[in-house]
């Protein structure tokens, strides 16, 4: 299946991008196709997103299709989802 | 007619009236309201415009510092002639020029532990404009326990955020971000355009929270992207394990 992955925030500027479209295995787990974007764009982009340990970091907000997702951010799968949003904090003013 | 509106307050705010749900009644809710702004820099500036203009009762900045060249791109409420002087001073200077008819009173601090709860509990809602985690979450925290209405509006480069929150009904920003994120610079990219349209709808979205005129958008993120001109809204939830809002509604 094609999702598309919306970028957020300093993510859009580490990337350099507002989306992008990837194609991944239905009911793939969030945790894996973050790992896979973590690989892609390298170092900061991961540093933002994950901890040490490789788990999304508490205060990134993901979004599928418009609605917040909670739970075991690792576990989750992506079934029937056109478009998951990733969103670190921000404070700007 | 509402005995609560003077002469002078329906002269001023004569086209406001009449747009739909708002009216006399609508009018007299903001004269009766105390707004604490935390910061007035490019977001909390065109907040206390945005809130003059409407007539709030009474504007409470709290902003310490003073003045510096690299505010101005976006700092609406200085004037270059106040460089290295107190900006909320500054602030307070500008909002009377406007709106002679409101009280504004300038608070020379930040948001902290030690004067969050006072200033929070002497307000009707609380907007949320400061630079740093610790005092979002501070008034987060305050707004929360005292069940005060809180407007969180962000920005970073060419976009905006803004969450109205309304405590026990509503995701709280604990719920989005249960700890400091590690990772936010003090320092960030921004255009004062960007910080002024985040601010306006956060005002807004407080406007409408008091007055009820019309349906504000509780547990949703108001998105935007400027570079795309892309426009949103989030479907958020109350995170039942938020140690600050998890245990109360």
């Amino acid at each position: 299946m094609q999702i598309t992955v919306q970028y957020t925030g300093q993510l859009a500027g580490i990337t350099g991008k507002a989306d992008e479209t990837v194609e991944i295995p239905e009911g793939t787990r969030l945790g894996a196709l973050v790992g896979r974007l973590c690989k892609t764009h390298g170092a900061e982009y991961s540093d933002l997103l994950v901890d040490r340990a490789g788990d999304l970091r508490p205060s990134t907000m993901v979004i599928f299709d418009g609605e917040q997702i909670l739970g075991d951010y690792a576990e989750i799968e992506i079934s029937g989802v056109k478009t998951v949003m990733l969103m670190t904090p921000i404070a700007g003013g | 007619m509402s005995e609560l509106l003077s002469d002078l307050d329906r002269a001023t705010y004569e086209w406001q009236l009449d747009v739909p749900g708002f009216g006399e009644e609508g009018q007299a809710k903001l004269r009766q309201s105390t707004a604490l702004v935390s910061r007035c820099g490019g977001l909390g500036g065109p907040i206390c415009f945005a809130l003059a203009a409407a007539g709030f009762g009474k504007i409470m900045i709290a902003h310490a510092g003073e003045l510096r060249l690299d505010d101005l791109n976006r700092q609406i409420l200085m004037r270059h002639g106040d460089l290295g002087q107190s900006r909320v001073a500054s602030a307070k200077a500008t909002l009377q020029a406007f709106n002679p008819n409101i009280e504004v009173e300038a608070v020379p601090e930040n948001i902290t532990e030690g004067n969050a709860a006072d200033l929070v509990s002497r307000a009707d809602i609380v907007f949320s404009a400061a630079p740093l985690f610790e005092e979002r979450f501070l008034m987060n925290r305050e707004c929360v326990r005292q069940g005060k209405p809180l407007v969180d509006s962000a920005m970073y480069s060419m976009e905006g955020r803004i969450v109205p929150i309304v405590p026990g009904a509503s995701a709280c920003l604990s719920c989005l971000y249960p700890e400091i994120p590690p990772n936010w610079r003090r320092r960030f990219p921004v255009i004062g355009a960007v910080s002024a349209l985040a601010a306006n709808i956060g005002a807004i979205e407080g406007i409408k929270i008091l007055t009820g005129m019309s349906t504000s958008q509780t547990n949703r993120m108001i998105y935007f992207d400027t570079a795309s001109m892309r426009f949103q809204t989030i479907k958020l939830k109350r995170n039942p394990e938020c140690k600050v809002c998890g245990s109360i509604g």
